[in-house]
């Protein structure tokens, strides 16, 4: 596989034949994707089934044991120097990493920082933006979800989903083509998910490009543009929602959809695609 | 089991609340009040002990240098072991195995050794090596060579005794504050393209100064004290003033009384710095922790 820089057709993301092992627990055994600019991809599967490794792989929290991440084409994590292959040093993974923003399924925002301290400080230390102008970012960004209201709280004075939709403008502040959401609701009260998957369903519909783990089956019929179902390790089947989640080819995502069946989408999203 | 309806609980309801006495905890309160009250009395009435020269000294000049000499020991070896700590932390933390051998290796060795034995052997570091000699290895070039008795004062060996000891403690202490910040907050960092020099100064440093600081303050605070081990290899200290002082005037119990008074002193303005930093540090949590006061905290026992 040669570093694809020729412009039209270049995905977004390219996953090229991943594995990944823990020790001796083989968590992704050989996985290829490639996600579109603009597209929203959701990740489906059940726990366990190396959905979230995968997202992390692509931001590069994990290192993958055998095959390729290319973003916008170029290759990640590694660089290619006579005819090997080189891991990068911490400080050009972390430029790397500036093209894409994530969200945690634990929010994991800074607790001795307010809000907007939160938004402000990643880009005055690492975009170098002015005073102001990182703090004109930082406002638009919680305006945008809907939490500039709380700005000068502290991350423990704030709901859960409250605390979500401000790692969601942390992310976004920063101002990435790319944005990984892993399991961004989980860890919410049910009342509160709602809430959550609006501000995310609002951002898929602008033509962000979005990778989602999720295991709101609903929602990510709604907004998603393509979804994959992964279970042990491997892509199982992936399709338009409307192939995958009503009407499944194979058993085990068949056996999953029923296990998640009879939840009602907690939003009424106006989705892009359906 | 009971039925409700078979409760009149309007007239349960209706009920006063009755007093109480707490009379253990009067009993236990007056014994310790008189305890403390015959306490005073022996030392203020005890024929033995002269507090017009307690008074007389508290502010002598060779009281007050040996005050000085104290603080400023005191806050260099403390500084040593802070920066020393966090540096040994690291290594600890480091995904080089050598480093963090090493720094295990240090810190097993530093906390081995009585820090009263350290301080002589700094102290007579001359008898080991009789010059401190730096130069090029390998090329025969001398940049420095002096004996070490003149490069070894007690000043010297104070801070070096004290302040490598220090350093084992705080690394440990601070490699703890390190591993109690989630590793979540890390990884929002990497995701946010924070290097990881970025991170330890932005986001994992201040988080675990909050775990660091109240074990660290109470390192200071037995800093403050074992420096008076400074006396044995001369360095003029508060002890070792005081010391000079009832050699000649043999009024031994009145100058360790006001050395004592100096000591508590001091004490209680690091309790009080303490008790500030802490504050500033806890703004962030929401729920209001109940603190007890600074007079319960002086009484309540910190080291």
């Amino acid at each position: 596989m040669t570093d694809r820089t020729s412009s039209a057709a270049v995905p977004k993301v390219s996953i090229v034949d991943l594995y990944k092992s823990f020790g001796p627990l083989e968590v992704l055994k050989g996985i290829s994707v490639n996600v579109n600019t603009t597209e929203v991809v959701s990740l489906l599967g059940p726990s366990g089934s190396g959905k979230s490794t995968l997202l992390r792989c692509v931001n590069q929290l994990e290192t993958a044991t055998r095959g390729q991440i290319y973003i916008d084409g170029r290759l990640q994590g590694q660089v290619e120097r006579h005819g090997k292959l080189h891991r990068l040093k911490a400080a050009e993974i972390a430029k790397q990493r500036l093209g894409g923003g994530m969200v945690f399924q634990q929010f994991n925002l800074f607790p001795n920082l307010t809000a907007l301290e939160n938004v402000v400080m990643p880009q005055r230390i690492v975009l170098r933006r002015s005073k102001s102008g990182a703090r004109d970012r930082a406002r638009t960004a919680l305006e945008r979800v809907g939490v500039d209201a709380r700005a000068d709280h502290y991350p423990a004075q704030l709901s859960g989903g409250q605390q979500q939709r401000v790692a969601i403008a942390r992310a976004l502040a920063m101002d990435p083509s790319l944005m990984l959401f892993d399991e961004p609701t989980s860890a919410l009260d049910p009342e509160l998910v709602g809430e959550v998957l609006s501000v995310i369903g609002e951002l898929a519909s602008t033509g962000m490009t979005m990778l989602v783990v999720t295991h709101e089956i609903a929602f990510a019929r709604d907004i998603s543009d393509r979804v994959i179902f992964i279970d042990d390790g491997i892509v199982v089947e992936q399709g338009a929602p409307a192939q995958v989640i009503d009407n499944p080819q194979h058993d085990r995502t068949r056996a999953f959809l029923k296990r998640h069946s009879g939840e009602p989408s907690p939003i009424c999203t106006t989705s892009p695609t359906s | 089991m009971v039925a409700t309806d078979t409760i009149d609980t309007a007239r349960v309801a209706g009920l006063p609340e009755a007093r109480r006495y707490h009379l253990g905890r009067w009993a236990i309160s007056i014994v310790v009040l008189v305890l403390i009250a015959s306490f005073i009395r022996v030392l203020a009435t005890n024929p033995n002990l002269d507090w017009g020269v307690v008074g007389e000294y508290l502010f002598n000049p060779t009281v007050l240098d040996g005050v000085k000499n104290t603080i400023v020991i005191t806050v260099l070896a403390q500084l040593i072991g802070i920066v020393g700590g966090l540096l040994l932390a690291l290594a600890r933390l480091s995904a080089n195995p050598v480093l963090r051998v090493g720094a295990s290796g240090y810190i097993w060795l530093f906390r081995g050794i009585p820090v009263l034995v350290q301080l002589i052997f700094w102290f007579n570091l001359g008898l080991v090596f009789p010059s401190l000699t730096l130069g090029i290895p390998g090329t025969g070039i001398t940049l420095v060579d002096i004996p070490t008795n003149s490069a070894i004062t007690p000043f010297v060996a104070v801070l070096l005794g004290l302040g490598l000891n220090e350093m084992a403690y705080m690394a440990e202490i601070i490699r703890g504050g390190l591993l109690g910040v989630p590793p979540g907050q890390r990884e929002a960092a990497a995701s946010l393209g924070m290097t990881p020099l970025q991170t330890l100064r932005k986001v994992t440093l201040p988080q675990a100064t909050k775990l660091i600081v109240p074990p660290t303050s109470n390192q200071l605070i037995i800093m403050l004290k074992i420096s008076a081990l400074a006396s044995v290899v001369t360095y003029q200290d508060l002890l070792t003033s005081v010391q000079l002082i009832y050699s000649v005037n043999l009024r031994t119990l009145e100058l360790l009384t006001v050395a004592s008074i100096w000591y508590v002193a001091l004490t209680t303005l690091c309790t009080i710095g303490q008790s500030a930093l802490e504050r500033r540090l806890g703004k962030s949590s929401a729920v209001a922790h109940h603190q007890p006061g600074l007079l319960a905290r002086l009484f309540t026992g910190r080291a």
